[in-house]
């Protein structure tokens, strides 16, 4: 069914533009702008770590999850295969704390307060940032403020050849797992000021794919089943010029999956039927206006839905299966400006007011309606060598329920500070402290017969020092950056599920404490062979230390937190010519325990994965051409990162891509 | 050329990495202990873990040996052990997620026959075990209990009793097995099936408060039934049904789980100690059993030792990690403490 759709879909593109010119890929043209964008790019007052669309098949990237799994700080809880969920935890603070930007405006993450990015496909995406405590543009919403840390995701803008009015870009991907994933989009200039663009996404997968069962006794080689995965997007947005210093940009987005969750591993026990549906759609605006040389304004507004339906048709009771229905709603609306009156100061202000619903078929559910007002106010000053910058956010929750007491009404205060050195040309010193939360999601709070309402929010409290060095040279080995951050984090009113007092149910508390001592190390190195070729390498090292202080009595206090390595390397090294590259990635993670008691029997051993890439472009007929080829996991190592959910070994994935 | 031989060395590197990597260390095991006596300890292990252990405990030396199951057969029991019991020279542990139950040599550890409790690729999701004349029944979520002949280890026969059965006690030549119904939150079961050993049929339903669970037969055939009730309005209870009649005698409102009867008494476990009941005169005796000031933090599981006497309380600690067992004299006083696998839920004595 959904495949007919998608056919129909793709031959209406096709005859609607019927004669269109030809476009040229040209790589080092690319490489250089890619250079050009580094050199502009001034040195955080916080650390910043991109990945850009040039860089996703490098590392062997699929999806975002994939694609900031390379990041230094970052811990990817994936639960494995094409359909598996992937959540980030930032500096082990847990996936919760992180906040998920697209084109400015969050994704609503109030049901479970963890958002899957592996959902989120690459094939729109320009850029991909993760932003330590909040971004370095003031012009900004005041939910940018909000997490300890923000994954800015910036979308494709339609971009036209020097005489061109219109471009198609064509993409297939095939490969292991039974893998469709075609990809369509157009791009529209309507006049000098307005273009619009349309895309659309198929993937089909069976998901599955070979693993070995450790521990049941059986040598045989296990097939990972039903983890199919159905997958249908649509994504379209017009941008243009509203006079001479206003912007808007609109975009609407639908994403409608079908997967399978093929369950934990289950000793003797194979099987696993559950499904999972995703109907979600948002639609957003935003609009920027200068008003003259002083004043900046930023206004925008977002609708989104999410249906989420799982059903577990092995379930034991009456009915026969266990079919939970969820549908979230949110009416986002924000304004922002940025005022400088003079150079080198400037300050911002900006509020956030949004509705949040959820709708579940649970037995005498709650139905929460949260109201949100977040507002930020905040400043920037540089004198000299200095950078000071310092905001406070306010963040005003209430809540309405349907059946039962409501959580009660906040009210809170969080402030960050930060400041930097620019010490020389070549190195800025850095640091910054932020207070900040994550607010109980609508799972903790009124999660029938588990949530409670009295929960408080989780609180995070970030101290990070650092410095960034970096060099260009116009000797071959043109370019060296590298960077080191040194972080205290530590999470108080920790939300953490238990049993009651009758062990038959689980209820939310705020008891967890814990210490997070870290290092983030990134860095890059190119070398320039000759004009045509160069070689490019990065190596990020994390150290995490996240200690579990709750209970000084208990076996697991001053334990490492269950899934966080203390050691984690990303590196990636290729070879990029005009016409092709090859790419090396690798992943090592150190050993990590799947319980909060550091024992050998609850120890899940480290990982090393490596995949390799290889990217060729031509032009065929005057159109370019561009294919790659991506094996992943050439080791075919047997892993996991959680425990009874392995991931896949050895696994290709195929990709030609054109532009007409 | 000195490109290729860059991309060359970072492949060897990656290479030679991937094998440092790969050779990691096997799990030492340790040296198997010469079962003389002891206990066995079941525990049951997180959900989706597949960590339920079998541990044994030496009288002689006071040592434990950890997932002694695993060692002895060089595969894990599997995902939530449930219940263990020995009857003759087997021990019989039902292993829930797993769906199975696990027939072993009550002395070696070692598996005599590993028994399926899949309906065509569905687990059943078996809960309790009891026996009675050469036949094991055990009670599974899909609402049946299971006849075995313990000598062919075959089922012979699924007996289809309520919804959801958890655990059953034996009293006049007949099995009452509580119906929980507890995956139909709030539309519970309130039942007790009453099973004639004879024909090996449901022969009765007795209605009880909702979501019973536990079930135990006094020596004179009384049946106490706990209720959890429905976690809202209606309280936990204890319902006292007559095997002679079949009729329910009394129900009151009372808290408490893990229920053990010891000849005229029986044990609950309270998050304040271990509350003492007597069967006589229908009263609680003690509100702690337990007299020289021992706590535990989230009891599990509570078990008697007929010969020595003494009252076992499982302690699941910090519910994530390493659980303990905490052993009791007549007086209520401790006598010693041994640190478990993940969540312990029973004690399985051995004094033959």
């Amino acid at each position: 069914m959904f495949f007919k759709i998608y056919l129909f879909g793709f031959t209406f593109f096709l005859i609607l533009i019927g004669n269109i010119g030809y476009a040229q890929i040209d790589s080092t043209q690319k490489l250089k702008e890619v250079k050009l964008k580094i050199k502009k790019e001034k040195p955080s007052l916080r650390a910043i770590q991109t990945i850009d669309s040039t860089s996703f098949l490098k590392t062997s990237s699929y999806n975002v999850a994939d694609a900031i799994r390379n990041f230094a700080g970052v811990k990817i809880k994936d639960y494995g295969g094409i359909g598996g969920l992937k959540t980030v935890s930032v500096r082990s603070l847990g996936a919760n704390h992180t906040g998920v930007q697209i084109d400015g405006i969050n994704l609503s993450d109030a049901q479970s307060g963890q958002i899957d990015l592996g959902k989120l496909m690459l094939d729109n995406v320009e850029s991909i940032s993760l932003y330590q405590a909040q971004p370095d543009d003031l012009l900004t919403n005041a939910r940018s403020f909000a997490s300890a840390s923000l994954i800015v995701i910036k979308t494709k803008a339609p971009s036209f050849d020097v005489g061109r009015t219109s471009k198609l870009s064509l993409k297939y991907t095939g490969g292991s797992f039974g893998l469709i994933n075609p990809f369509i989009r157009y791009d529209q200039k309507i006049n000098d000021n307005w273009t619009f663009n349309v895309s659309s996404a198929l993937q089909k997968a069976t998901g599955e794919y070979k693993f070995k069962v450790d521990g049941d006794g059986s040598d045989t080689i296990s097939i990972r089943r039903n983890s199919k995965i159905n997958t249908l997007l649509f994504d379209g947005g017009v941008r243009g010029k509203l006079g001479k210093n206003a912007l808007l940009e609109v975009r609407a987005n639908y994403y409608d999956s079908e997967r399978g969750l093929p369950d934990a591993v289950i000793f003797y026990n194979p099987t696993g039927n559950q499904t999972l549906w995703n109907k979600d759609f948002y639609t957003q605006a935003k609009f920027t206006q200068k008003l003259g040389e002083k004043w900046d304004l930023l206004a925008s507004a977002k609708f989104s839905r999410n249906y989420t339906r799982y059903n577990d048709p092995d379930y034991l009771n009456l009915k026969g299966e266990l079919d939970n229905q969820y549908t979230l709603k949110e009416y986002y609306q924000s304004v922002a400006a940025t005022f400088s009156p003079i150079k080198n100061l400037n300050f911002n202000y900006a509020a956030d007011l949004f509705f949040t619903t959820l709708y579940t078929n649970l037995y005498q559910y709650a139905y929460p309606l949260r109201t949100s007002l977040l507002q930020v106010i905040g400043g920037k000053y540089q004198l000299n060598k200095w950078t000071f910058e310092g905001n406070i956010l306010n963040t005003y929750i209430k809540e309405k329920v349907k059946n039962g007491r409501p959580s009660p009404e906040r009210n809170i205060f969080t402030p960050t500070i930060s400041l930097s050195y620019q010490a020389s040309s070549n190195l800025v010193l850095r640091g910054f402290y932020k207070d900040i939360f994550r607010y109980p999601t609508f799972s903790d709070l009124y999660y029938t017969n588990f949530g409670n309402r009295k929960l408080n929010p989780e609180k995070a409290k970030q101290y990070s020092t650092g410095l960034i060095y970096s060099k260009f040279t116009n000797t071959k080995f043109n370019w060296f950056a590298f960077s080191s951050d040194f972080y205290f984090n530590q999470i108080n009113d920790k939300i953490i599920a238990l049993p009651n007092k009758d062990l038959f149910i689980w209820t939310m508390y705020n008891i967890g404490k814990v210490n997070v001592y870290g290092v983030d190390f990134t860095s890059k190195f190119n070398y320039e062979i000759n004009k045509k070729s160069e070689l490019q390498a990065n190596i990020n090292y994390t150290y995490q230390s996240a200690l579990d202080k709750t209970d000084p009595t208990s076996a697991v206090y001053n334990n490492q937190i269950p899934y966080t390595p203390h050691h984690t390397i990303a590196f990636n090294a290729g070879y990029q010519t005009k016409s092709w590259g090859i790419f090396y990635n690798n992943i090592f993670s150190s050993g990590r325990y799947y319980l909060g008691e550091n024992k050998p029997n609850y120890f899940v051993k480290g990982f090393f994965v490596s995949d390799i890439s290889a990217n060729y472009q031509t032009n065929i007929y005057n159109k370019p051409i561009s294919l790659s080829a991506e094996v992943n996991n050439i080791f075919n190592q047997n892993y996991s990162i959680i425990r009874s959910f392995p991931m896949p070994g050895t696994s290709l994935r195929l990709t030609i891509k054109t532009i007409i | 050329m000195k490109t290729n031989n860059t991309i060359f060395k970072l492949l060897a590197f990656a290479f030679i990495a991937t094998i440092i990597f790969s050779c990691s260390k096997d799990d030492s095991i340790s040296e198997l202990p010469e079962i003389r006596s002891g206990f066995y300890i079941l525990n049951e292990g997180g959900f989706n873990s597949n960590n339920a252990s079998l541990d044994y405990y030496n009288f002689e030396n006071a040592s434990l040996t950890s997932s002694l199951f695993a060692q002895k057969n060089k595969r894990g029991l599997g995902d939530t052990g449930n219940d263990a019991q020995i009857y003759g020279s087997k021990m019989y542990i039902v292993v829930n997620a797993s769906n199975t139950v696990e027939v072993i040599n009550a002395k070696t550890a070692l598996s005599i026959k590993q028994l399926d409790f899949k309906n065509n690729g569905k687990g059943r999701q078996p809960r309790y075990i009891v026996f009675n004349k050469n036949k094991a029944f055990v009670s599974s979520y899909d609402g049946t209990v299971a006849v075995i002949d313990t000598a062919s280890l075959v089922i012979e026969k699924f007996i289809t009793v309520g919804r959801n059965p958890e655990q059953m006690a034996i009293a006049n030549n007949k099995i009452y097995v509580a119906n929980s119904g507890g995956l139909d939150y709030p539309n519970y079961d309130k039942t007790v099936s009453v099973i004639d050993l004879n024909t090996l049929t449901e022969i009765k339903k007795i209605p009880v408060v909702i979501n019973p669970g536990g079930v135990a037969a006094t020596a004179d055939g009384r049946i106490y039934v706990k209720s959890t009730g429905d976690y809202d309005k209606i309280m936990p209870s204890l319902t006292i049904i007559d095997s002679k009649t079949d009729e329910v005698k009394s129900t009151k409102e009372f808290s408490g789980s893990g229920m053990t009867i010891v000849e005229d008494k029986a044990y609950f476990l309270t998050s304040a100690g271990v509350k003492e009941y007597d069967l006589n005169t229908d009263a609680v005796t003690k509100d702690n059993f337990i007299t020289d000031g021992t706590t535990y933090k989230i009891g599990y599981g509570l078990s008697y030792d007929k010969i020595n006497q003494q009252l076992f309380v499982c302690d699941a600690q910090s519910y994530s990690g390493t659980g303990a067992i905490l052993c009791f004299d007549k007086s209520g006083k401790l006598l010693y403490k041994v640190n478990t696998g993940v969540l312990p839920s029973k004690v399985i004595f051995l004094n033959k």
